[in-house]
């Protein structure tokens, strides 16, 4: 897959070193580009040590910002640290988020994500919000421009209709990437669709202040923070799209949207975790629909080569069967 | 003799003066925790109703309230804007140091406004209201006594300091 994250080293200089606490931020601040270009998270635990995930591997920063393979011997991530650090990214003002809080991440200007740990409060058994935290990690926004373009030519029917698409991957593989290329591509230009993407999670269009922050395309309406299965028909019903893109489905009222969808005349592309067709048997709810006819194409993804390498690409007439022997 | 009759009505000028800033000090300390009070009650609805983040809700408060408290929240605004890793709680004790240099407040008052800072915007709205309620409350309070000094205190500054000139007058003859 070609990869191409320009700006990635300037987008977090600019847009995330400047929320870490004073030290921590001229640690950073001290790391070659290189490094940098290669960051995907950063994790701040109160009393252990900072790690920045480069690549596949965990490294800790030394005081005068050299990182270390040996993690222990690095800076120790204090107290103070989280709460400057906290204080930041909610600009001081943790009752403005308190559907962020009970989501337990916060979506910062250009997309990126800090995933929250701490104490998790309860109102009648729901989550009510989070307080006292333990532990950040900020999650690195990076548009793969072109990662779905080996795929888009096979997304379409020879009659010009779009297949409902199913993305199984695992965790860390791509897949929010993928679908966020593939939404960007297939919105744009001048044979461009309307699309609905309902955002549950913020990840595909990391909406900030309801702006999308990262490029999903000039035809696609987001419903940001929306629960997918009240989203997708919310948007069938009001927005009259072509296409519905949503990401991490598996619920049965997920299930039963996409079906609504699908009956609408609205074709569907969307996520469910999994390694592959097999694991997704034996998820009741995702068998049913794989098994009903509901997808007519399956994508499987993998890091074998890096995020987002494609394993597979199925049509659905080749893969029936062995969902339903998983099953 | 004219020299004389000169000193003496510049010594009992000066304390009379001097008593009648002490009186408009007295004064203006009411005038002070009220401006506080009414502060607190707009910045609470910037927070509590609207949940503008804490600087766009402290630069509505500005327009709106009057000085000293739009003297603190500006400086609050000011130290959480220019990106130097301040935190709500060191913001605010900067804002409650700057009242201790331009307003008629006594260091109890300064003491109560820098103790809620520790609370401003690190919570949920519901803390936030019982936050705000509170330090409302005890500014009322404070006001309250505030007043009660003047009733008490504002007739002896204002006479005291000409009739202290006098005194001194009278002994130095």
């Amino acid at each position: 897959m070609a990869i191409f994250t320009s700006g990635i080293e300037s987008k977090i200089r600019q847009q995330v070193i400047p929320y870490l606490s004073p030290p921590v931020k001229s640690m950073l601040s001290s790391l070659p580009g290189e490094s940098l270009r290669g960051l995907e998270e950063i994790r701040l635990r109160v009393g252990r040590p900072l790690l920045l995930k480069i690549g596949d591997t965990d490294y800790g920063v030394a005081e005068n910002g050299v990182l270390l393979r040996n993690y222990e011997k690095g800076y120790v991530v204090g107290e103070e640290d989280l709460q400057r650090t906290m204080a930041a990214i909610s600009e001081s003002s943790l009752y403005a988020l308190e559907e962020e809080l009970k989501r337990g991440f916060i979506t910062l200007r250009g997309g990126h994500r800090v995933g929250l740990a701490g104490r998790v409060v309860l109102a009648r058994g729901d989550i009510k919000t989070m307080r006292d935290f333990g532990g950040l990690a900020f999650r690195i926004a990076r548009e793969v421009v072109g990662c779905g373009t080996s795929l888009l030519g096979r997304l379409w029917r020879g009659n010009g209709q779009l297949l409902n698409t199913l993305i199984i991957s695992p965790p860390r593989c791509g897949k929010t990437t993928l679908l966020r290329d593939l939404t960007r591509q297939l919105a744009s230009g001048s044979g461009g669709i309307n699309v609905a993407l309902v955002d549950e999670r913020s990840e595909i269009a990391a909406c900030y202040r309801g702006v999308p922050q990262l490029d999903v395309g000039i035809r696609t309406d987001v419903l940001d923070g929306c629960p997918k299965a009240s989203g997708m028909i919310m948007a069938i019903r009001a927005l009259s799209p072509q296409l519905v893109v949503t990401d991490e489905v598996g619920r049965p009222a997920d299930v039963e949207a996409i079906r609504e969808c699908i009956n609408a005349g609205v074709a569907i592309i969307t996520s469910v975790h999994g390694r592959d067709l097999e694991e997704i048997g034996r998820r009741p709810e995702l068998a049913e629909i794989v098994n009903s006819g509901a997808f007519s194409l399956v994508v499987t993804l993998s890091r074998r080569r890096g995020p987002g390498t494609i394993e597979t690409v199925q049509r659905m007439k080749e893969v029936k069967g062995k969902v339903k022997d998983a099953g | 003799m004219l020299v004389k009759l000169t000193g003496a009505a510049f010594i009992i000028g000066a304390c009379g003066v001097y008593g009648l800033s002490q009186a408009r000090t007295i004064e203006n300390r009411v005038r002070h925790l009220r401006s506080l009070r009414f502060g607190a009650a707009i910045l609470a609805r910037e927070i509590t109703y609207i949940q503008n983040p804490l600087p766009r809700a402290l630069e509505k408060a500005v327009t709106l309230a009057s000085f000293p408290a739009q003297e603190l929240f500006k400086v609050v605004m000011d130290h959480l804007c220019q990106g130097a890793g301040y935190t709500a709680a060191e913001a605010w004790s900067r804002g409650a140091e700057r009242l201790r240099d331009v307003s008629d407040l006594k260091a109890e008052d300064i003491s109560l406004i820098d103790s809620f800072g520790a609370q401003l915007g690190m919570s949920d709205v519901e803390a936030q209201k019982k936050a705000f309620r509170l330090l409302e409350e005890e500014l009322k309070l404070q006001e309250q006594r505030a007043a009660e000094a003047v009733a008490a205190e504002k007739k002896l500054w204002s006479y005291g300091g000409f009739l202290l000139g006098c005194l001194i007058v009278l002994l130095m003859i």
